[in-house]
């Protein structure tokens, strides 16, 4: 097996897919339920399969004679959980795809990316904001959680821009030269805004401007940099100050540079997508389509597409190109000539514990394009390349600082790193970074949540889908009285039964239980988790550590090579202070940080982490709350009947963002808040019900309010690793959908000082939404609302598990020696494991672990990869990714040496285990459990120290193929081929840092040791 | 990591019974984290003691000793001549990793060498090494995991991690 991680098997535990409120995010276009709402038309067209890497086959009848000469190409992006891909696809070359560049780093949790493209008026760079898709579920993600590149368009060279920019629709913003916009917001609302200008070509941010108001849908022009606020077209100051200078039709979604140097635009006005051509002169309108009909791209010479349902479109010199099209388009080329109307990553139709498994290990891309000189509509698949060129992004954000604004931040690091190194205090006992100035610092060590990671006592089993369905289907009826033993999941708790721990409260004025639909509560734990209450590592039949939403307050990402290599010594990956505890399946977050004593038991906090039931019996008692506040507020819409799904969309908009109360804030206001409120301008106007037209919308999860995207998911299933629905479908009414409103700016009026055409402009208090009570369906019955459908009865068992891999093996091989042998397990009490096995660690050894440099911050780095893990001998390991032992000068390694060292430029990624066994015979072989699934390193170096005479300090170097397991499944491997004489004092060590590597390489394992005569 | 010549030539690790035997004494006061900081002798750990290491440094002979009873170690000088500015410290990291801490040893002026000395002790279970120091220099940071042909001037000697 490669070692690159891009190149052959994907590292398999690392291929957990995402798609929920912790990354939103996933499917795909295919296998759309059938059951839904505007059915997809079949492809149509003369050709319907495209050639080898999508190529558009017969080119000259499809793509018109002169395609061998043409100078067009698309330039689009498509992420995985490999990083997020920037593809060219040229005309000369019959529109093949060929992978331009991957832009990424290293997740620890897993899970997918996502981002936003454009390219810029020369076509020479494209410039790609992208995330982990993760980062779209918090405020905070979509305000700012993006990272910025510019890439070749020839070469495929990438350069880091930025970081922390917003994932909002419109960002990046190309125009007709190398200038392009990109935003980030801040303020609880998102009201403030920056308007970062980048030059492409150099790939530096060129100024900044900041407005205190809310900026949305950027275009640089030769004008200057225009913009939206509060309903009108802008011109965007070098002060940050906006100039009005027009007031469009609609509610504005696309807003673009023109030849002319003024903008053409699409707004929407009640269902109809507006055109309009906007010159310092004024607006002139262009004409009308549905909303969901009519779209605006840019091409390479300035000028700009209308895209849909042009027939009624005025024609005239100023007036955008019109091309045709049935459908929606994702991508444009330059020129026009083809159309990507979806692009979606393979895996992305199987978001349910994908995870490992059998799956094709190449990443690729199932595209369908259009030939828009044929109308030709072709599918065909696209093999994203490994070794195209890659960015390892920079979680500090790259070039953005300004020179000396960045020696001069360097030299403050170096400072701090300084004091931060020097933790011992001069006396019998040491340790505990100590710090100049506690408040100023991030919180490292200290974590924030009740449940801490990779405690033996916290690990939660990945449940099937069927098993979650079930869940839900008892808790909603109040049936959930399972009984869990004591020391469930070798959680060490007493015995408990679920939903005696966590009743279900009831709602109305006569707390009655049992009225929440199922789906609703299935949408959520789609959109929170994709049905996993472990780790995105773990598949179904894993244990590990419980999902957990911000853990070390770092978004979870990685610090990476280029901080390294740049000597940054306090990286911005941990801060405990800014973790939010969501936990599990449904990512239970209220209650869950260490200093809350009050809302939960310590006991329901573990069932919480680690009992995917309890996670659900506990987020229907929060989602009952919200339903009751929403009652108490007066605004239950549509009747509040609770049966209907469709009624449950303010107390799921209230579940993520939480609803004023009235006297809460010294503002007076109160109400919804605004950040879900689907009339923010942060959101697409044009948009349709997230999923209607295709999975794909999982991959933009920054489109849509939460309250949409829940319900979306009640509306059309994830599907599990086989392509299966994994949960049923609601009784529709007779839509065959569910009901939801499409009117935006149902919940904008003189309360909130929103009007539909502007918005709320204050984006403060002020906007939220404290009533009236509105309906979107009349008299609403079974026949225009829909109801839960249930799989499970009341007496229905808890499903067996059908785990993806076999059980951990829990005993010795029946020819070994077991008397004299010594089984050096990963933990000190093996017992504490999901699968019942038993041993016992004080007759074996110790086991140890050292992270990073043993005495600063790359200490708690390291942790951020080492992951438990419910497989290897006994039930639990420990598996973490290999990195480079490449070495580097380090200043802050230099403090009292003579001559700088030469560290690994890795260290705060370095894990080293130790394996000290109590010999019972002095003569032994040495073998080394591998696990069914998390081991890949191959050629690994074991150190074993002998611990005899003077040699003891000398170890023996032998290597082991960890990713022969993918062949031979989990067993006992022998280190070398001899028995050993042994003496007090031995012990095997292994590093994760090794030579040759790539920056992160595959899975590497630590699991138990046995010395066996 | 100190200089390979160095490792070779300033640690010796002594060769003992390779299978200690189980001497018949009382049992201990102590296990485990029960030991921390508490003194071996007084603690019944040295009945059942064994040699992990010994470092041979510019003061001392520094051993790790450790007691499977208590479950404790504890470093064992043997102090060639007294500092007010080295010192032999055992080092100790949480089982899962962590923030390096340390007991130490002072070596003190006396009329006659050697004469030895023990720490208190540490659980066994922590990743443990003895050295024979500078002050309170010879750390990770300037013996890092991998060969850096590199050190301190002042010629402390630390074993492996243990």
């Amino acid at each position: 097996m490669a070692r690159h991680p891009f190149r052959t098997p994907i590292r398999r535990s690392r291929r957990i897919l995402t798609t929920g409120a912790l990354t939103a995010a996933v499917l795909a276009t295919t296998a759309l339920p059938q059951a839904g709402a505007q059915p997809t038309p079949a492809p149509s067209g003369p050709n319907a399969v495209a050639g080898a890497d999508a190529a558009v086959p017969s080119p000259d009848g499809n793509l018109g004679k002169g395609w061998r000469t043409s100078t067009d190409q698309l330039i689009t992006s498509a992420g995985d959980e490999t990083g997020f891909h920037i593809y060219r696809a040229q005309e000369n070359k019959a529109f093949a795809w060929d992978t331009l560049s991957t832009l990424t780093a290293p997740l620890p949790e897993g899970g997918s990316w996502s981002g936003n493209l454009c390219v810029t008026g020369s076509g020479r760079y494209a410039v790609a904001v992208y995330a982990p898709t993760a980062a779209a579920n918090r405020a905070e993600g979509v305000d700012a959680g993006g990272y910025a590149a510019v890439v070749d368009t020839t070469t495929g060279q990438a350069r880091q821009i930025a970081g922390r920019v917003s994932l909002a629709y419109f960002a990046p913003a190309c125009g007709a030269g190398e200038r392009v916009l990109l935003s980030r917001y801040s303020g609880p609302e998102g009201r403030t805004t920056e308007v970062i200008a980048v030059d492409a070509e150099t790939a530096k941010v060129t100024s900044t401007v900041r407005s205190e108001q809310q900026i949305t849908n950027l275009a640089p022009s030769a004008q200057g940099d225009f913009g939206v606020a509060d309903g009108s077209v802008v011109r965007i100051g070098s002060d940050g100050r906006t100039e009005k200078v027009a007031a469009p039709a609609g509610r504005v979604f696309t807003l673009n540079a023109a030849p002319d140097g003024g903008l053409d635009l699409l707004s929407a006005k009640e269902q109809r997508a507006v055109a309009e051509h906007w010159t310092p002169n004024g607006l002139t309108g262009l004409g009308d389509a549905p909303l969901d009909r009519l779209q605006l791209f840019r091409l390479g010479d300035g000028r700009n597409a209308l895209v849909g349902e042009t027939g009624g479109l005025k024609k005239g010199a100023e007036a955008p190109v019109a091309l045709p099209a049935e459908k929606p388009v994702a991508a444009l080329s330059q020129q026009g000539h083809l159309a990507a109307e979806d692009i979606q990553p393979a895996w992305v139709t199987r978001a349910v514990n994908f995870g490992a498994g059998m799956e094709a290990d190449v990443p690729q891309v199932t595209a369908r394009v259009r030939a828009m000189h044929s109308g030709a509509r072709l599918t065909g698949t696209v093999t994203t390349n490994p070794s195209a060129p890659r960015l390892l992004t920079d979680a500090a954000g790259g070039a953005e600082q300004a020179p000396a604004a960045a020696a001069k931040a360097q030299t403050a690091q170096s400072l701090q790193s300084t004091a931060l190194g020097d933790i011992s205090s001069w006396g019998d006992v040491t340790g505990g970074p100590a710090t100049a100035n506690p408040a100023a610092e991030p919180n490292w060590s200290t974590p924030k949540c009740a449940v801490k990671r990779n405690d033996p006592n916290n690990q939660a089993m990945q449940p099937t889908p069927a098993m979650v369905q079930w869940a839900v289907d008892r808790a909603v009826t109040n049936s959930l009285d399972i009984q869990r033993p004591k020391d469930y999941l070798g959680t060490g708790q007493p015995a408990y039964s679920i939903q005696a721990m966590f009743p279900e409260p009831g709602i109305g004025p006569n707390k009655q239980k049992g009225l929440v639909p199922a789906q609703v509560l299935l949408g959520l734990v789609a959109q929170e988790s994709n049905l996993s209450q472990a780790t995105w590592h773990a598949v179904a039949g894993d244990a590990g550590n419980p999902l957990m939403g911000v853990y070390y307050g770092n978004d979870n990402l990685l610090r990476t090579a280029a901080d390294a290599a740049a000597n940054r010594t306090t990286p911005v990956a941990i801060n405990y202070s800014k973790g939010d505890c969501g936990y599990g399946i449904a990512q239970i977050t209220d209650g869950m940080a260490a200093a809350d004593k009050t809302t939960w038991t310590p006991a329901q906090k573990t069932a919480i982490a680690t009992d995917y039931a309890a996670n659900i019996a506990a987020a229907l008692q929060i989602l009952e709350n919200k339903w009751e506040i929403v009652r108490a507020a007066g605004l239950l819409p549509n009747g509040g009947d609770p049966r209907f799904i469709e009624n449950w969309y303010l107390a799921l908009w209230t579940y993520n963002s939480g609803f004023y109360q009235p006297g809460g804030d010294p503002s007076g206001y109160y109400g919804l808040g605004y950040r879900n409120n689907p009339s923010n301008p942060i959101y697409p106007s044009n948009r349709q019900g997230f999923l209607r037209a295709s999975y794909g919308d999982a991959a933009k999860p920054a489109n849509w309010p939460y309250q949409e995207k829940v319900l979306g998911w009640a509306e059309r299933p994830q599907n599990d690793y086989t392509g299966k629905m994994a949960y049923v479908q609601p009784n529709f009414g007779y839509i065959h959908s569910l009901n939801l409103p499409s009117n935006y700016s149902l919940f904008c009026g003189p309360t909130n000082h929103c009007t539909p055409g502007t918005g709320c402009p204050a984006l403060n208090s002020s906007c939220w939404y404290p009533g009236p009570a509105v309906s979107w369906i009349d008299n609403a019955s079974d026949l225009n609302a829909s109801t839960q459908k249930l799989a499970y009865s009341a007496s229905d068992p808890e499903p067996a598990m059908v785990a993806r891999y076999p059980k951990p093996d829990c005993t010795l091989p029946s020819g070994w020696d077991a008397a004299n042998t010594s089984v050096v397990y990963t933990q000190f009490y093996p017992w504490k494991n999901a699968y019942g096995c038993n041993g016992d660690q004080e007759k074996g050894g110790k086991f140890t672990i050292r992270t990073g440099d043993n005495y600063s911050h790359a200490v708690y780095l390291a942790q951020i990869d080492l992951h438990q893990f419910g497989a290897g001998y006994g039930g639990r390991m420990y598996f973490t990714h290999v990195y480079s032992n490449n070495t580097g000068t380090q200043p802050q390694y230099y403090q009292y040496l003579t001559q700088a060292p030469q560290v690994p430029i890795n260290i705060s990624h370095r894990v080293v285990a130790t394996w000290s066994p109590d010999l019972k015979v002095s003569g032994n072989r040495i073998f080394v459990h591998l696990p069914t699934h998390g081991a890949q390193v191959p050629n690994l170096s074991y150190l074993i120290y002998s611990g005899c005479g003077s040699n003891g300090l000398v170890p023996t170097v032998t290597k082991l193929d960890q990713s022969q397991t993918k062949t031979a499944g989990q067993g006992w491997f022998q280190l070398g081929d001899a028995r050993m004489i042994l003496c007090s004092g031995a012990r095997v060590q292994v590093s994760n840092l090794v030579d040759g590597t790539d920056f992160s390489g595959p899975d590497i394992a630590f699991d138990a040791i046995a010395f066996t005569p | 990591m100190r200089s390979l010549a160095r490792a070779l030539t300033g640690v010796v690790l002594a060769m003992v019974a390779v299978l200690p035997a189980t001497p018949a004494h009382a049992a201990p006061d102590c296990k485990y984290s029960a030991c921390d900081g508490g003194d071996p002798a007084a603690s019944g750990c040295t009945a059942d003691e064994e040699l992990l290491q010994e470092i041979s440094g510019p003061n001392a002979k520094v051993r790790l000793m450790r007691s499977r009873a208590c479950g404790a170690v504890w470093e064992e000088a043997e102090v060639q001549q007294g500092s007010n500015s080295w010192f032999a410290r055992l080092w100790s990291v949480d089982p899962e990793g962590g923030v390096e801490t340390s007991w130490g040893l002072t070596y003190e002026y006396k009329a006659t060498y050697p004469y030895t000395a023990r720490s208190i002790m540490r659980d066994y279970r922590k990743s443990v090494r003895v050295c024979d120091q500078f002050l309170d220099q010879d750390r990770d940071r300037f013996n890092p995991p991998s060969p850096t042909g590199a050190d301190d001037d002042s010629g402390s000697i630390c074993g492996e991690w243990f």
